[in-house]
């Protein structure tokens, strides 16, 4: 059973399959399925590029990747939607904002609003979490690029 | 509104299911314990990020100027950092 480590992110698990949101992402409720785009030098990140809007896509990155001490409390009722309640069966990722400034990029991760995928049915969905020292410690680590 | 005190460990009970329990309190945050049936949802009314403007500002609408190098160099980037 593979389950998400820093050293073996589940983003690979999931490189170029689809994923669906059931009830669409928060903002583009036409776009229910989305693949994981990754080429291996991009490990741990990926492009979550919609299918049903072409020009819609984001970067996201492996949670615990991005932050190897990032915990997550989700409800079983937010689980159970999505097919199973055993944590090992999902990968959780944050959403990426890049923002451009003095000629440089920054990357910064929305830890608020992470995406949970089951891996085993590849369905998924955004839970907003409570901020707590873990969210906030996540939010503070950006990526100048 | 009803305001109570309750010390740790003691609880109030709403209507005849719900019962919710002190756990422990320090300075500025109490743990409560929600012992209810399985279909009360349990909200936490803490201001909710909008995800919706969240998601908004983070997709990359077909930006040409986002190259796809992008990630690469991000990946460089944060192994770097360990």
């Amino acid at each position: 059973m593979e389950t998400a480590t820093a050293e073996n992110p589940t983003i690979e698990i999931l490189r170029n399959k689809i994923i669906e949101f059931h009830q669409g992402l928060p903002g583009f409720p036409a776009s229910r399925q989305f693949v994981m785009a990754q080429e291996p030098q991009e490990r741990p990140f990926a492009w979550m590029q919609s299918i049903n809007e072409p020009q819609v896509r984001f970067a996201v990155v492996d949670a615990y990747a991005w932050d190897r001490d990032f915990s997550l409390e989700v409800d079983d009722d937010a689980l159970s939607e999505l097919g199973s309640i055993d944590p090992v069966d999902y990968a959780v990722y944050f959403i990426l904002h890049i923002q451009k400034s003095n000629g440089g990029i920054t990357l910064k991760a929305k830890p608020n609003a992470p995406l949970l995928v089951n891996v085993r049915n590849r369905q998924a969905r955004q839970v907003v979490v409570p901020r707590s020292s873990s969210t906030e410690r996540a939010e503070a680590l950006c990526l100048e690029l | 509104m009803l305001v109570l005190s309750r010390k740790v460990g003691e609880s109030i009970k709403l209507a005849d299911d719900i019962e919710i329990t002190v756990l422990a309190v320090d300075n500025t945050r109490v743990r409560l314990g929600v012992r209810a049936p399985r279909h009360i949802e349990v909200r936490r009314s803490v201001p909710e990020m909008n995800v919706v403007e969240a998601n908004r500002e983070a997709a990359v609408l077909a930006e040409p100027t986002i190259n796809t190098g992008l990630l690469a160099k991000a990946a460089k980037e944060k192994n770097k950092q360990g």
